[in-house]
């Protein structure tokens, strides 16, 4: 069992600047856990508090059975992979890799079988009498991760690894990590900033803002179901777009009117209804890109709740295409159509927005309204 | 155009040549003393004086070096150079290194003023504390001891210095990393933050040994007596003695400055890396 | 690894197996015999001897170099390691004595043969202080006349003067031309020599001070008589007033000075060196007024209260003084019989000039035996330059003379002052308490009323501690003090407590009697940091100094901007050879050096002279001449230390792009224009940490002068730290000396203000 709990677990630096606060979770033994967030919210500190890097400063930290919150880093089997490696300069690949093992006193034999098991899942057994600098940030990547392979620990925790190495090379240790998650079935625990990492590696993610945790979920569910203004914005490429707009009753209507700066959108039918309590209020609309659907371009034929908006500029990226634009004064909008839809700057649009996909948000404190 | 490119060319073989003169002109004037010094040891004692002097010895003799280990007993004061140089050399990179690392990687209370107050002594003139500094020694029976001379010789502020300097320069992660493969904090410091360290040990031994080497008036007060004398002492002394003897004294000379020039020249690269870097004064 | 371990293995092996430093030589007793410079080496076949004569005794003989031998002295006396018998010249006796090291000798010299009739009085009473004997003349030297005789007789005398009105009159008629064109004087006299004087003073029938009752006679007429009779050869131009800065014995030769007094290790020189003068020359007493008295000097043997083998040692003092040793020692070194039984033997009676001196012998004197004798000696010198060259009226001087000696002699009376304790413990402790206050990093801030509201702290990940620890609790806490423990306790035992133990020895009159007493310490205050004002000396070293730097300073950077320059220019090959010859001299040892350098500055045989005589340039005294040996050190300093700025300066231009240089060229800018435009303004920061780093070396100028000229000049190398130096380890003012240091260290941490700030300003810009 290589559960970690955190119980409302804080971690607060000197100086008073808050690393995280009041932390509550359990990843599962097993699992991979994500946490993702923007610089500076915590993630590292959290990470970081697992290994024992960092002292708790209150709560109670689990690993498994044991209270870890004094325990030091070498007796809390895990291994971690840094951003920048940290690779002994001074040691060949395999002395790295077996470093920890021989502290440990295993004997020879063990720790070369398990030096060479790990090279080969990694596929870096022609590197091994290299020295780190003569190795490629992708090579170093591996031997970072075979580093925390041949221990076996009962936790890998992973800060940031992918974020020195370009995108396609990125994408590719990706796939190897889930990969190897899948063959050791050991807990992973995952900090990344970027969010397309998140959703495709997560079994559950767990997003922070400024130190404390915002949601935790599975993928998919925190994509269609963001709990807050914050997490909605920050999951997805690009991000949801957010319009202020009040809430009122269309006249001698049951539907709900939705007005905001350049637009207009009535809604009826119960899964509405939730927002009749905000009538006369202002709320934060959101929706994706992708739920952003341009007349001309299907089948739609409502002339009602159309949102006209002028196109700035488009970002074709093959495939798909980004349309931004704007919606009156202020509102800018962010479309995602298919490849094939070209625009010219200054044209006008017709859009619609799909009306099951609508979020909305308090405007002061962010909650999604339910 | 031809010929002015041809002339650029024979312009900048010119200026290469009178460079390339003046630099070997230079140099030659640097080392005529080093010449000179080996030159006159070799000349037998009729020829030293000789007027105008020869720049090679007609029949070079190596009795002055004879003499310098027959009569003067130079062997001895080469080991006991040797011995204090090494263990100072040696001993002052493990302490030295421990403390610096410690400056710069640690947090703990007064550090940072601690460390201020040590920068501050650098400025305090050393003769200014020899006689106290005696005194403690003396106190501690170190007087004419090879402990006496290695003890006050280990330490050094400078060192510490700069050892912090190049420690702040690696990254956290390696010494967390350590500490998650199940280093204690000794180990750390032995296996991963000395191995890292090697280019400024090797910039601090070379001239924490030099210095060691060439230090004269230090050695003179703590060694009272002549058999335990270094060597710079006991070339000092022969040439207070023999004031005249020139063969001997510059068989003396080099024999005191060749060790150095070998460590030097083994060790040129790091020498000159560490003062660029550093603005180490030797 | 486990190569380190071995080799840290080894270091401490080595730190612990200190050698001890007796040898074990069987059953003799082993007898320590220090004697100083060549002396020091030719004792061996004296110990031989002794050796034969007593088989149980076995003689270690140890030279000390002269320049050396105060400091020895006092290290081993201090240290409590004493040699047995020790060689020690005249003046310093005293000295030893009052510090209390000397063992006095009345008991043994009764117990055995010894008679101290034997010998000269003027120089046994060397040793009689206080009614007790501390030590035996070992040999003599005292002043005599030499002369040019073809010379005198040219000018009429066929014997040298005996007379002063004789003396001045043949030496104003010596004056004049020699026949190559040269001046001529009839006496090659110092303008400030208290040696010479004194002889002058003695022979006029007076005296410096009583050493009984401390009674000062320098305002007597006798002493006015002495002072205008000593003037009187340089308003006649009889002497030089300004040392023409020959050498003395090619000069003698020459006829610049066909008369000069000195000792007796002048008839080997001028035999030796000047064969073609063979018969030309003489050696006659002193010409006298009411007496012709000479100066003794020479050599005591003494034994150290400390030593191990005092009856050994007397043995060996005793056999030393027999007359047929003292012949033999005259045979080995040339050192002259203060037996006047070995006098009495016939054996120098084939031998004229040396028997001149042991008729001189018998009416000589020597300066008053008090420990302070070496400053008012200086004092004396001082007065007499400023009635010669600045004329001072003879009476003032006399009477600011008293002054000085009576201050000197007023330490001696002080008394403690037991208080001196209370002062000490009160310093300690604010300084302490300050020190603790201060790492413990309370700011001042927190007394004064407002408070200033406290920014946030920067946080700057590199000095962040990595986290984590391998172990908790109290122990996780104290693992860095661990680290730094063994630094910090070295340095607290060997630097910090020895730098605050010499400041408040600055604020103490810390001397040679305290060294016996220590209930004579007195808190003084800060008035040794005023008596440093007043010091004429101090200027003098502060002068030098400064000299030292503004000359060298420039010199050394130009050197080796223009040495590096054209080294890193980009079609030099063979870069790292150049490179390394010109860094040479930085590695060497300084004592080599100095023995490398006074060889080629020596005046007769030095390369630099005979460099110079083909360009047709008269030989020059180097480091004796006073203006030029401070030049002489300098480009000798220069030599040694340039390469380490090189280097910087060559690591300075490696980091100016060649973008730069590509750009002038383009926009036609020929070398001379980019250096100025572009290598200058580049190097800017990289310049200023070099002359930074170099006034702060050559504020601390020390080895050059300590080894090369011990300061002299005249003075004209006299470092601060040489001075310091100086006044500690032979004058025993340790207060004094620990204040001069103190003010350079205030130099020095002023200087690096200074730098900081316009390193700031430099930013700035
Ligand atoms: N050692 C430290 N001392 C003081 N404050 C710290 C320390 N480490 C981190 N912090 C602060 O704690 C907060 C959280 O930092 P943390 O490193 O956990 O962020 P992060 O989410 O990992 O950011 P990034 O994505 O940039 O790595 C930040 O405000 C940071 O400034
Ligand atoms: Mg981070």
């Amino acid at each position: 069992m290589a559960d970690v709990v955190f119980k409302s677990v804080s971690k607060i630096y000197r100086g008073g600047v808050v690393g995280c606060r009041d932390i509550d979770l359990r990843i599962n033994d097993k699992e991979f856990c994500v946490l993702v967030g923007p610089s500076g919210c915590g993630k590292s500190t959290t990470l970081r508090t697992i290994a024992g890097l960092e002292e708790v400063t209150s709560g109670e930290l689990w690993i498994g059975d044991s209270m870890v919150n004094e325990m030091p880093p070498k007796d809390r089997d895990i291994a971690m992979v840094f951003q920048n490696y940290a690779l002994y300069p001074h040691m060949k690949v395999r002395d790295n890799m077996a470093f920890g093992l021989k502290l440990r006193k295993y004997p020879k034999k063990e720790i070369e079988h398990r030096v060479r098991e790990a090279s080969e899942i990694l596929g870096i057994t022609n590197l091994l009498e290299r020295r780190p600098k003569q190795l490629s940030g992708g090579q170093r990547q591996r031997v970072a991760l075979g580093r925390a392979i041949v221990r076996k620990p009962k936790v890998f925790l992973f800060d940031e690894p992918l974020s020195n190495l370009d995108a396609k090379l990125r994408v590719q240790m990706r796939v190897e990590i889930k990969r190897l998650h899948a063959r050791l079935r050991t807990t992973m625990v995952y900090v990344t900033h970027d969010q397309v990492e998140a959703m495709t590696m997560g079994d559950r993610i767990v997003v922070m803002q400024d130190g404390v945790i915002k949601q935790v979920d599975e993928p998919v569910r925190l994509y269609d179901n963001p709990r807050c203004r914050f997490v909605a914005g920050f999951m997805g490429s690009p991000a949801m777009n957010f319009f202020d707009c009040s809430v009122s009753r269309k006249k001698n209507e049951d539907d709900i009117l939705l007005e905001g700066d350049g637009f207009s959108i009535s809604l009826s039918g119960i899964e509405f209804s939730h927002l009749t309590s905000y009538r006369g209020r202002k709320v934060t609309l959101g929706i994706r890109p992708e739920d952003i659907i341009d007349r001309l371009y299907s089948q739609v034929t409502a002339s009602e709740n159309l949102v006209r908006a002028q196109v700035i500029t488009e970002e074709p990226m093959g495939s798909e295409n980004y349309i931004h634009a704007t919606v009156g004064e202020k509102n800018r909008l962010v479309m995602k159509t298919s490849g094939s839809n070209r625009v010219n700057m200054g044209d006008d649009l017709e859009l619609v927005f799909k009306p099951g996909k609508l979020h909305f948000f308090e405007i002061k404190s962010g909650e999604r309204i339910v | 155009m031809a010929k002015k490119s041809q002339e650029y060319i024979l312009e900048r073989k010119v200026k290469k040549t009178v460079i390339y003169l003046i630099l070997i002109g230079g140099m030659i004037i640097t080392l005529t003393p080093f010449f000179w010094s080996i030159s006159t040891s070799l000349k037998p004692r009729a020829g030293i004086f000789s007027m105008p002097p020869e720049w090679v010895p007609s029949e070079p003799t190596l009795e002055h070096y004879g003499r310098l280990f027959d009569e003067v007993d130079f062997l001895r004061h080469f080991i006991n150079s040797t011995v204090v140089a090494v263990a100072v050399t040696l001993l002052g990179l493990f302490l030295n290194s421990l403390a610096g690392y410690a400056f710069a990687k640690f947090r703990f209370p007064g550090r940072d003023r601690l460390f201020s107050i040590l920068v501050l002594s650098l400025m305090v003139p050393g003769q200014v504390t020899m006689m106290p500094v005696f005194m403690i020694l003396r106190s501690l029976g170190l007087i004419n001891t090879y402990t006496g001379l290695i003890i006050t010789g280990t330490i050094s502020v400078f060192g510490i210095f700069l050892i912090r300097q190049f420690v702040l320069t690696i990254p956290n992660d390696l010494i967390e990393a350590a500490r998650i493969d199940g280093c204690g904090e000794f180990a750390i410091y032995w296996k991963v933050i000395l191995p890292l360290c090697k280019p400024v040990l090797a910039t601090l031994g070379i001239f924490t040994f030099m210095s060691s080497w060439n230090s004269f008036l230090w050695p003179l007060i703590v060694m009272v007596r002549e058999e335990m004398y270094t060597l710079p002492v006991a070339l000092a002394n022969l040439s207070g003695q023999h004031a005249t003897d020139y063969g001997l004294l510059m068989a003396g000379a080099v024999v005191v400055v060749i060790p150095v020039i070998l460590v030097f020249l083994a060790a040129q690269k790091y020498i000159i890396e560490g003062i660029s870097t550093t603005g180490l004064k030797g | 690894m486990r190569k380190r371990a071995i080799i840290l293995g080894i270091a401490s092996a080595g730190l612990i197996s200190c050698f001890s430093s007796h040898a074990v030589s069987g059953d003799r007793r082993e007898l320590l015999v220090w004697a100083m410079g060549h002396e020091g080496t030719v004792i061996r076949e004296m110990a031989r001897r002794f050796e034969d004569e007593n088989p149980e005794v076995k003689v270690i003989t140890q030279a000390i170099p002269w320049s050396a031998a105060h400091e020895k002295l006092l290290t081993c006396v201090v240290g409590g390691v004493p040699p047995d018998v020790t060689q020690m010249g005249t003046t310093w006796v005293a000295e030893f004595q009052s510090m209390d090291a000397l063992e006095p000798l009345n008991r043994y010299m009764e117990e055995s043969e010894f008679n101290s009739g034997d010998f000269f009085e003027s120089t046994f009473d060397i040793g009689y202080i206080e009614g007790k004997n501390y030590g035996v003349p070992w040999y003599i030297d005292t002043r005599v006349l030499f002369y040019r005789k073809d010379l005198l007789e040219e000018a009429g005398y066929d014997l040298p003067p005996e007379t002063w009105d004789e003396f001045l009159e043949a030496a104003i008629r010596l004056s004049g031309e020699t026949p190559e064109g040269r001046s001529r004087y009839g006496i090659a006299l110092p303008v400030a020599d208290w040696q010479m004087f004194l002889v002058t003073l003695w022979q006029n029938g007076g005296e410096i001070l009583d050493v009984e009752t401390l009674e000062i006679f320098v305002e007597d007429l006798e002493f006015h008589g002495a002072v205008d009779f000593y003037r009187e050869f340089f308003e006649q131009g009889a002497a030089p007033l300004e040392d023409p800065g020959h050498e003395l014995l090619w000069a003698f030769s020459r006829g610049i000075y066909p008369m000069f007094v000195s000792g007796p290790w002048m008839i080997d020189q001028i035999r030796r060196q000047l064969p073609e003068l063979e018969g030309r020359w003489g050696v006659g007493k002193l010409p006298g007024r009411k007496t012709r008295t000479s100066f003794v000097g020479g050599s005591h043997l003494t034994v150290f209260r400390d030593a191990e083998n005092k009856d050994d040692a007397w043995k060996f003092i005793e056999f030393m003084s027999r007359p047929e040793n003292q012949i033999q020692w005259f045979e080995i070194s040339g050192g002259l019989p203060a037996s006047i039984r070995a006098w009495e033997t016939g054996y120098f009676d084939d031998k004229p000039e040396v028997s001149v001196f042991g008729r001189q012998m018998f009416d000589t004197k020597s300066p008053p035996n008090i420990p302070e004798w070496e400053e008012v000696a200086t004092r004396i010198d001082q007065r007499l330059e400023e009635v010669i060259r600045g004329g001072r009226p003879v009476p003032e001087a006399q009477e600011l003379l008293r002054g000085d000696i009576q201050r000197i002699l007023a330490r001696r009376l002080e008394e403690g002052d037991a208080r001196v304790i209370l002062w000490m413990i009160l310093i300690s402790v604010v300084a302490f308490a300050v020190l603790v206050a201060y790492i413990r990093g309370v700011r001042i801030k927190r007394f004064l009323p407002v408070k200033t509201p406290e920014k946030e702290t920067e946080y700057d990940i590199m000095r962040e501690p990595p986290g984590g620890m391998a172990s908790r609790g109290l122990q996780r806490f104290l693992i860095p003090y661990f680290f730094i423990l063994p630094a910090v306790l070295t340095l607290t035992v060997f630097l910090f407590l020895p730098i605050f133990g010499s400041f408040l020895i600055s604020l103490t009159n810390w001397n040679i009697y305290t060294f016996s007493e220590l209930s004579n310490l007195r808190f003084t205050g800060l008035s040794n940091y005023m008596d440093l004002l007043n010091d004429r000396i101090f200027w003098q070293a502060l002068r030098n100094t400064f000299v030292f730097s503004l000359v060298g300073i420039p010199l050394n950077v130009t050197i080796s901007l223009f040495v590096a320059v054209m080294i890193d220019k980009k079609y030099i090959s063979h870069k790292s050879f150049f490179r390394a010859g010109y860094f040479m001299p930085v590695i060497t040892t300084l004592v080599a050096v100095a023995v490398v350098w006074m060889w080629l500055y020596n005046p007769e045989y030095g390369l630099v002279n005979y460099l110079l005589e083909r360009l047709g340039i008269p030989p020059q005294r180097w480091l004796s001449n006073p203006s030029l040996a401070l030049p002489s050190l300098i480009i000798m300093s220069v030599w040694k230390n340039f390469g380490t700025n090189m280097i910087i300066i060559l690591a300075g231009l490696q980091t100016i792009p060649a973008s730069l240089y590509e750009a002038a060229s383009v926009d036609g800018a020929d070398a001379w224009q980019s250096f100025w435009n572009i290598t200058l303004p580049s190097l800017k920061p990289t310049l200023f940490f070099v002359i930074v780093m170099t006034t702060i070396g050559s504020f601390q100028f020390f080895d050059e002068p300590y080894i090369m000229t011990d300061g002299g000049p005249l003075n004209s190398t006299l470092s601060m730290i040489l001075l310091m130096y100086r006044q500690g380890f032979d004058n025993f003012n340790f207060g004094y000396g620990s204040a001069i240091g103190y003010v350079l260290f205030l130099c020095i941490v002023g200087f690096t203000l200074i730098q900081l700030y316009g390193r700031k300003r430099l930013q700035e810009r």
